[in-house]
């Protein structure tokens, strides 16, 4: 079977529906990947040509509550680090994005630094270089003007529990969700640029960007998914369990009790009662 | 009295509440009755099926399942509530008790002060009217029209309900409420926004955190029934195109590479990355 094109309406028409059927507070972001600035569409801003910066996280929670189209380049990006780690800069060896991350300390020592750094991102830093992107493109999936790679989607746990188990419904490799954790660079790594080139889905819980500079609520994560991969989710959303499965509103399961719970409950039982009993005596 | 809103009317409310606020859970229409034949079909007793149920777990039970109840004292194991809601009079004396061996307060001065003005402020006019107990149903599926309708979500909902709410600055629908960290959603949620008239913001209380599975950041707005029309009709209105919209508009600050010194020792490099790819090409 040939696969399906989805077009720009079709995602538009999902960001939608995700947004109104999980009822979640923020709108899903879409995120493409431009390799020349000819492919900015009209209406998508550049932060630097007003004389502004803006790093990809901010763009994104500008996109997910203001619904801004944004661009964001290296020359836009005040999150140095980010732009060498999204490809949008060549000739940067290892050793300076080494001291980069050295010089802001985020972990114990150089020794350290260099484990986190010389291992999975430089393979993937060289991989990004070869790729030739020099920007993103971020906005609110139901009014995107592009077919995007990649889409973010904010929510609770709750809203992440109901997408987990709606990409786990068929039990299907390639929508299974596995993922790392180091604090840093969640939301434009792992929410948006990894599932894009990797084409698997990312759990986000928001890094230091997320939390210094975008203002994020302390219960919000996120799923990153390759683009596409919101048509599937909304094809099984809530569907797992049937009827007895999770739903919106969430149905919780009280405990089944009565008055021995508490002293004063088993006083004034006994009280009702005896008012009952008088009542009824009163009425012969 | 012919009433100002159809059943229908209050149903559409409760969809367009739900939908716009993203709330969580339902809307919950609540109605005190008088006789159990005002008790609708298809709204269940506990008791009926052998089981006790609280106010509070009624409500959740409307919000989170869509489930329509009718409690009634027999029904409700929270003892105490079925007294403030008058449904069986009893003495002030013994109310005072119910509420000493609970403990809830310091020591017995502190409950006499408690309970007895509530017995004098509230319980006598509760009994007055009568009732012997209250539906609950989801708003958008109520069977009956609502005395009052409590809406739990988290703390921006419950701003944009009181923007609404004070849109005009009418004195009917100010929210001004007192604390206690009891009886907050069937008193305060529901029956004191009917007996007042007034809405009431709720920070639930024990019976909502101890027997109902709420969650630590939920919050609600007791209305008498009738303002969730005019809830809607300003929701989202203050202050237009620049007031709290949603999603919620958050300002972020603007920044640059001066704000680390990694960020600044990569533009740097970046820079000089550039002018080398520029003079080579």
């Amino acid at each position: 079977m040939p696969k399906k094109i989805y077009t720009i309406e079709d995602y538009q028409q999902a960001g939608l529906e995700i947004y109104d059927k999980l009822h979640i507070a923020t709108f899903p972001v879409a995120m493409k990947y431009i390799k020349d600035l000819s492919e900015i569409p009209e209406g998508v801003v550049r932060p630097i040509d007003k004389g502004q910066k803006m790093s990809i996280c901010q763009a994104m929670a500008q996109a997910r509550r203001w619904g801004h189209k944004l661009c964001i380049t290296e020359a836009d990006n005040f999150c140095t680090p980010s732009s060498v780690f999204h490809g949008w800069v060549q000739d940067v060896s290892a050793e300076e994005l080494i001291e980069s991350q050295v010089k802001q300390e985020w972990h114990k020592d150089a020794e350290a630094e260099k484990s986190e750094t010389s291992g999975m991102n430089l393979q993937n830093l060289k991989t990004m270089m070869g790729m030739g992107y020099i920007g993103v493109i971020i906005t609110p999936l139901h009014e995107t003007p592009v077919i995007p790679d990649s889409i973010t989607v904010y929510g609770n746990g709750l809203h992440m529990t109901y997408i987990i188990h709606a990409l786990n419904y068929e039990r299907k490799k390639k929508y299974a969700v596995t993922s790392n954790f180091i604090g840093f660079g969640e939301s434009c790594g792992k929410g948006a640029f990894q599932p894009f080139v990797m084409r698997k889905p990312q759990f986000v819980l928001p890094g230091t960007g997320d939390r210094s500079f975008c203002l994020i609520d302390d219960h919000e994560m996120a799923m990153g998914l390759p683009a596409n991969h919101v048509f599937y989710v909304l094809e099984n959303l809530f569907n797992s369990g049937d009827r007895q499965g999770l739903k919106l509103p969430l149905r919780k399961i009280l405990p089944r009790l009565n008055e021995k719970i508490t002293p004063g409950f088993m006083y004034m039982r006994e009280v009702i009662e005896k008012a009952k009993e008088k009542s009824k005596g009163g009425s012969n | 009295m012919s009433e100002k809103y159809s059943i229908e009317d209050y149903q559409r409310a409760g969809r367009e509440l739900y939908d716009k606020l993203h709330l969580v859970s339902y809307p919950v229409a609540i109605r005190y009755i008088k006789n159990l034949n005002e008790v609708p079909e298809g709204v269940e007793k506990p008791s009926d099926k052998g089981q006790q149920m609280s106010i509070c777990q009624a409500y959740t039970q409307s919000r989170r399942w869509g489930e329509k109840w009718v409690i009634t004292q027999e029904d409700n194991f929270c003892t105490p509530s079925t007294i403030t809601h008058g449904w069986v009079p009893v003495s002030s004396e013994d109310f005072i008790e119910s509420q000493v061996r609970q403990q809830w307060q310091k020591n017995l001065a502190a409950e006499k002060q408690r309970a007895a003005k509530d017995y004098e402020e509230n319980l006598k006019r509760a009994m007055a009217q009568e009732f012997i107990g209250v539906i609950s149903a989801p708003l958008q599926d109520t069977p009956v029209i609502p005395h009052s309708v409590l809406i739990m979500g988290s703390g921006i909902q419950m701003t944009y309900i009181i923007h609404a709410l004070s849109f005009e600055k009418k004195k009917e629908y100010e929210v001004k409420s007192n604390f206690i960290g009891f009886g907050e959603t069937c008193q305060k949620g529901a029956f004191s926004p009917y007996l007042s008239n007034k809405p009431q913001f709720v920070l639930p209380g024990t019976g909502d955190r101890s027997f109902c599975g709420i969650q630590d950041w939920e919050v609600g707005m007791g209305l008498p029934a009738e303002a969730v029309f005019y809830t809607l009709e300003n929701l989202l209105e203050t202050g237009k195109g620049r007031g709290l919209k949603f999603p919620l508009r958050q300002v972020i600050p603007r920044l640059n590479e001066r704000i680390t010194p990694g960020f600044i020792f990569m533009r740097d490099i970046i820079n000089k990355s550039l002018k080398k790819e520029k003079e080579s090409s």
